[in-house]
Formats: structure tokens, sequence, C-alpha cells
């Protein structure tokens, strides 16, 4: 689960407004819950897709992550290659392999397992859990 | 994967079919590897992105992560969503570059709007037009589906949903549901006419198309008429050959010219062509 994915992920749960961002919390048990993965740097893509994510909610978040990214940029920072190589670590590199999301609304908890978030209503996660 | 006979929604919920002698026949399967790459690069090319700009593409129904692949060797960036956990085990260990959720699309997508710039789906929405609780309803969860993924689409995307429908029925379930939550398209039938190469795609546009055409510029006699002119000249129909000698050199060459515009082969003009043939010939 990129940092990029969680920029976009929202509460979807009935009569939950609001249920963005979603606060992540790693799983302090397991031993590997954070991983570094490389990932080719496409200056386009990090351009694009700049302009599409909360630029805050990636600020606060990457500070969880012990990374401190500019806390505004200018149309001039487009073109700095070191301030689109900081996106792309942030966005890109970072994976969150164990731990949860918490909405802060309704405070519904949705668990990262191995990288996969699972997104499925707890009763469904039940049932198939016991049939695996 | 539709069998013949049986088809697999019949025999209850994605998530238990798909378990894990399932998965893992699935993505071991050389032949199901070939036609689920060749659908899914049919999907991408009916997704009519712009060129060379790599997109952040939704895949649903992921499974394995053979249509992910495909996307990730094209330059996208994508976010697969499933619901059976056994297929999405086996992507992970494919190790493949999308983020995985497990999810089901019949409950919605959990994202912001505007935040995919296309979705595909590869042999998954069928899956929704069975209910498997007595509490769901196929109608209701479709729309659902098709609701939440209009919002989640930037305007003026599509959606390329490659399915198997069982039925007619079925089919117009699904079409409308997906014009109830706003989207327009059409179907794309391939090889309509063979049983078994027949594959359906889904194309569903979210909006009008915000591609921005080119501004006119100073050379414009340099580039060709891109319009054509309607004028209400009567063109007769003249036969090209009527003035000519019938089986002369010219006559020869102008019969074939008017086969190669209807499409026929035809062996190319050399200084041979309706030459005079000895008499014995």
């Amino acid at each position: 689960m990129r940092l990029l994915t969680h920029n976009f992920l929202k509460c979807n749960e009935e009569n939950c407004t609001g249920g963005y961002p979603l606060q992540i919390k790693l799983d302090d048990t397991s031993s590997e819950n954070v991983k570094i993965l490389e990932q080719d740097f496409n200056k386009e893509f990090v351009k694009n897709v700049l302009s599409k994510v909360d630029y805050d909610v990636l600020y606060n978040t990457a500070k969880q992550f012990g990374i401190s990214l500019l806390f505004s940029y200018t149309s001039q920072h487009l073109e700095d290659e070191g301030f689109l190589n900081s996106i792309h670590h942030a966005l890109f590199k970072i994976h969150i392999m164990e731990g949860s999301l918490i909405c802060p609304q309704c405070h519904v908890s949705f668990p990262i397992k191995d990288g996969t978030l699972i997104y499925i209503y707890i009763y469904i996660y039940i049932y198939i859990y016991i049939y695996f | 994967m539709a069998s013949r006979g049986r088809r697999p929604e019949h025999g209850g919920p994605p998530e238990l079919f798909y378990d894990e002698n399932e998965a893992r026949k699935y993505v071991r399967n050389s032949r199901m590897i070939d036609i689920q790459t060749r659908m899914a690069g049919r999907a991408l090319e009916l997704l009519y992105l712009p060129e060379n700009k790599p997109c952040y593409l939704l895949d649903i129904g992921c499974g394995t992560g053979l249509s992910g692949s495909y996307l990730s060797d094209e330059g996208h960036y994508w976010v697969g969503l499933d619901i059976s956990p056994a297929m999405l085990d086996e992507a992970v260990d494919r190790e493949i570059e999308g983020d995985l959720l497990l999810g089901d699309m019949g409950q919605g997508i959990p994202f912001k709007p505007g935040t995919f710039d296309g979705c595909i789906s590869i042999s998954a929405v069928q899956w929704l037009c069975n209910a498997n609780k007595k509490s769901e309803n196929p109608a209701k969860r479709l729309y659902c589906f098709f609701a939440s993924l209009f919002s989640v689409l930037v305007r003026g995307s599509r959606a390329v949903l490659q399915l198997y429908p069982e039925s007619s029925e079925q089919l117009e379930l699904i079409t409308t549901q997906a014009t109830k939550a706003g989207f327009s398209g059409g179907m794309v039938v391939d090889y309509p006419n063979s049983a078994k190469a027949k594959k359906f795609y889904l194309c569903l546009f979210s909006g009008p198309s915000t591609f921005i055409p080119e501004g006119l510029s100073e050379n414009q006699d340099e580039d060709e008429p891109r319009e054509s002119v309607f004028t209400n000249k009567r063109v007769p129909f003249r036969m090209s050959r009527r003035g000519m000698v019938r089986k002369s050199r010219a006559w020869v060459l102008e019969k074939k010219e008017q086969y190669r515009r209807q499409g026929r082969e035809v062996r190319p003009d050399t200084q041979y062509t309706g030459r005079k043939r000895k008499p014995r010939f």
C-alpha cells in the first residue's frame, strides 16, 4: 500500500461523511511494517499526480514516516529534480506492509496485511476467514 | 473463466470459488495467462488513453494481477480490487507493481472523486449479477458499483469492462444500471460470429471527452484539408472502361485498378501485363 493510494482513499461506510484522510496506524508487533522498495522515477507522472493529490495530507503523512517535504510548493519547484525526487520517494517507494487505516469520523479500522488493504465489512471478512 | 456448461457464478460467491487450489491453477495455466493478457491488451486499447502518458488506473477484479502486470508493462500505475484473498495472495507472490485492495466491488469503491484516469476489468463484473445471499439484490449492487465507479473516475475518462454475460437479460440489467449511474457508451463485441472467440467489452464514458483539439496555426496551407467538403453537385457515374477497346492493354490495366479498389488481390503491373500472346496460347 503506497502513500499515493492512501492519499486518495476515503471511508465509504454508510452515513459517514468526511471520512478523509484515513489515519495510518502501523502495527508495532510485526518486524517489517514499512518497506522501502525501488521504483523507476517518471518525471511526467510525478508532476501530473502532484496536481491531483492533496498536498497537505501528503505532507502530514510523510512526516509520520520521517520524511520532511516542503510545506508548500510553487510552479518553480515543479522543475526542480530534487523536489520531484523527494515527492517520488514519499509517494511511490514507501510501502505500508502491516498496520491499519482508521477513519477519523466513524473510527472503523481497515487492516493492512502483507501490503494488501482489507477493505471489506467485518462480517464478510469473518465469513471468508472461517473458510480459509 | 466461464465454463461452457455450468457457469461458475451459479456455484456460489467468487470468494469461495476462487479458493487456494483454483487460484494456483489459474496463475499457472499458460492458456489462461495468454487469454487474460490479450483481453487486457484489447481493453487498454479501447480505453484510448493519451499516447505515451502514464496514467493512474483502476483494475476491478484484478485477481492474480495478470491484467495488472500488462498495465505495468505499458507504463501505467494501477490499483487493484478483488474479493478473493487466495487470488490476491498469488498476486503478492508474483510481486506485482500495483496496490491491492481486498474488497467487494458491489459495495462501492472507497476513493475520492476524480482519482482514476481510467478503469479496466477483465472477466469480473458478471459475478455481480448473481445474488448469493437473500439480502443481496443484484440490481442494487450493480447500481452501487457503477455509481461509485462514476464518482472515482476523472470526468471524461472511460471504463472498459470485459465480461461474460449469461444472457441478453443480464446484459440489459448491467447496461441499465450503468446508464442510471450516469455513464454513456455501449458494448463492443469482438468476433461476434465465433462462439469461442466472442468477447464482450462494455465501454463506458463518464461524461464528454475533455480532449482539447489542436489550435489553428498560421501554416495552414501545409496541412492537408481535414474536413470533407459537401456540395450539392451531382457526380454522374462514369464507367471508366466504357470508351476503351475490350481486352486491350489499357482496358486490362483499368480493370485491374478497379479490382484493387475493391480490395481484391491483384498481381502487380509489369511490362508483360496485357501484352499480345502468341496465337497458340
